[in-house]
C-alpha cells in the first residue's frame, strides 16, 4: 500500500485493527501515524469529558411527576383515543365477518328451469342471482352479526384479516354485495360517532 | 404476537384495568391500586406498551422511570446542561406519548426512545446553541488529595472538551455523542439520523478535525 489512509479508514481504524498492508504502510508513514495517535488521543479525551453528574436522588421522582403533567395536559384523550379507534374496530368488525361470509358462501346452483337462463345470461346478471333469496337470509345474517362483533372477538377467534385478504374478498364481491358493504359500513361509521 | 408476549400483555392489562374505568383511562385519573402498580414495573417493555395502547396511561408511567435516566444522559451529552437536558427529556416523553402507538415493536423499546430523543435533541440545537454549566474544575477536586493537581488538569480538559463538543454543528455532534457515548455503531447512527454509513464516517471524521482545531484555539 503507497497510498495515504483515507478519511474512511482512519475512521475504522479507531475500531479495529489495520489490514496487513494499511499496518504497513503506517509503520513507514509518520503522517497517517500521527494522524491515527492524534485522532485516538481525541477519541480518548471526549470519551473521559462524557461523565454526566448524577442529579439529586429526588430529580428523577419530580421529572416523573413533571413528565406526567405534561402528558395528562395533552389532548390525545377522550376523543383521540375513542374517536380514532371506534370506528376502526367497528370497520375491522365488519370486514371480518363479510370475509367469513365470502369463504363460506355457497357456490350459485340455480334451479333447472332457471339453468338455460343463466346460461345465457352476462357476467354481471348471473353473479346478481347470488343475491337473491337464500343469499338475502345470508345478508341479513351478516348484517345482524356485524352490528353485534367486536373487534376483540373478531381477532380472538382469528378473523382480523390481513390487507391482502380484505383486497381479495372486497374484488370477490358483486356489484349488488358492494353496495350492501357501502351501506353496513356507513351503518357502522354513523353508529360509532 | 407471540402467545408469551400476548399473555405477558394481558397480565401487564389485568394489573391495571380492574381499577380504571373507560372514562377515567381517557380523562381524569383514578390512582390505581399499589398492586396494580407493582405488577406494571414487573411487565417487560412489550407488554407495557400494549397495556398502553389498550389505555392503560400508568403503563405509560412505567415506561418513563424505567427510561428516564438514559434519555436524560443522551439529552445532558447533547446540551451539556442540567436544566435544558430534564426540559428536553420531558419533551422527548412527551413526543413518545404521542408517537408511542406508531411504535412498531421491531426495535426495543430503549432504541425507539433513543431515536425519539436524537431527533427532540437534533431540532433543539438546531434552534438554539446549547449553554454549558459554569462549573469550575476546582469545585470537584480535594485539594489534600495527592493527586490534585493532575485531577484539576483532568477536570479542565473535561471542560473544555465539553465546550468544543457543544460548538460543534449539530449532525457532527450528534454523530459524536452517539459513537462515543452512547455507543452505536455506525449502521445504527445512520439509521437514527437518516443518512448512510459512509456519510456518518465522514461527519465522526470532521467531527474530531473541528474539536482539535476548537480546542487548539482555547486561551
Amino acid at each position: 500500500m503507497t497510498s495515504h489512509l483515507s478519511r474512511r479508514q482512519l475512521v475504522d481504524a479507531l475500531e479495529r485493527p489495520l489490514s496487513l498492508d494499511q499496518q504497513v504502510h503506517v509503520d513507514r508513514c509518520a503522517a497517517c501515524a500521527g494522524e491515527l495517535a492524534a485522532m485516538r488521543a481525541l477519541v480518548a479525551d471526549v470519551a473521559a469529558a462524557g461523565e454526566v453528574p448524577e442529579p439529586s436522588p429526588l430529580f428523577w421522582d419530580r421529572l416523573s411527576a413533571r413528565v406526567r403533567e405534561a402528558v395528562d395536559a395533552e389532548p390525545v384523550s377522550a376523543s383521540g383515543w375513542a374517536g380514532y379507534w371506534r370506528p376502526l374496530a367497528a370497520l375491522a368488525g365488519v370486514l371480518a365477518v363479510l370475509i367469513l361470509a365470502a369463504v363460506l358462501r355457497p357456490s350459485p346452483t340455480p334451479s333447472p328451469a332457471a339453468r338455460p337462463a343463466a346460461a345465457s345470461a352476462n357476467a354481471s346478471a348471473a353473479s346478481d342471482v347470488t343475491t337473491s333469496e337464500g343469499s338475502e337470509a345470508m345478508w341479513d345474517m351478516i348484517g345482524t352479526m356485524a352490528t353485534s362483533i367486536g373487534v376483540d372477538d373478531a381477532r380472538d377467534a382469528g378473523l382480523v384479516p390481513g390487507r391482502a385478504a380484505t383486497d381479495a374478498a372486497i374484488e370477490s364481491l358483486t356489484q349488488a354485495q358492494r353496495r350492501e358493504l357501502v351501506k353496513l359500513l356507513r351503518a357502522e361509521l354513523g353508529a360509532s360517532d | 404476537m407471540s402467545t408469551a408476549v400476548r399473555s405477558a400483555s394481558m397480565t401487564a392489562f389485568a394489573a391495571w384495568s380492574p381499577r380504571v374505568s373507560e372514562d377515567s383511562a381517557m380523562g381524569d385519573r383514578q390512582a390505581p391500586s399499589r398492586e396494580a402498580v407493582a405488577r406494571l414495573r414487573e411487565a417487560d417493555d412489550r407488554a407495557l406498551v400494549e397495556a398502553f395502547l389498550a389505555g392503560a396511561r400508568e403503563a405509560f408511567d412505567v415506561i418513563v422511570e424505567r427510561h428516564q435516566r438514559h434519555v436524560y444522559q443522551l439529552c445532558y451529552r447533547f446540551l451539556g446542561n442540567h436544566e435544558d437536558a430534564s426540559d428536553l427529556t420531558q419533551d422527548v416523553f412527551v413526543r413518545a406519548f404521542k408517537g408511542l402507538r406508531n411504535f412498531k415493536g421491531d426495535a426495543a423499546l430503549g432504541t425507539w426512545l433513543y431515536r425519539v430523543g436524537v431527533n427532540t435533541c437534533l431540532n433543539r440545537v438546531a434552534l438554539k446553541q446549547p449553554r454549558l454549566e459554569t462549573i469550575e474544575p476546582e469545585q470537584h477536586v480535594d485539594s489534600r488529595h495527592p493527586d490534585a493537581h493532575e485531577l484539576v488538569a483532568r477536570d479542565e480538559r473535561a471542560v473544555a472538551v465539553r465546550r468544543a463538543i457543544a460548538r460543534l454543528p449539530p449532525k457532527q455532534r450528534a454523530t459524536l455523542v452517539l459513537r462515543i457515548y452512547q455507543e452505536m455503531s455506525h449502521e445504527d447512527i445512520a439509521a437514527v439520523l437518516g443518512s448512510s454509513e459512509g456519510a456518518v464516517k465522514a461527519n465522526f471524521f470532521h467531527a474530531l478535525g473541528n474539536l482539535k482545531r476548537l480546542l487548539r484555539q482555547r486561551p
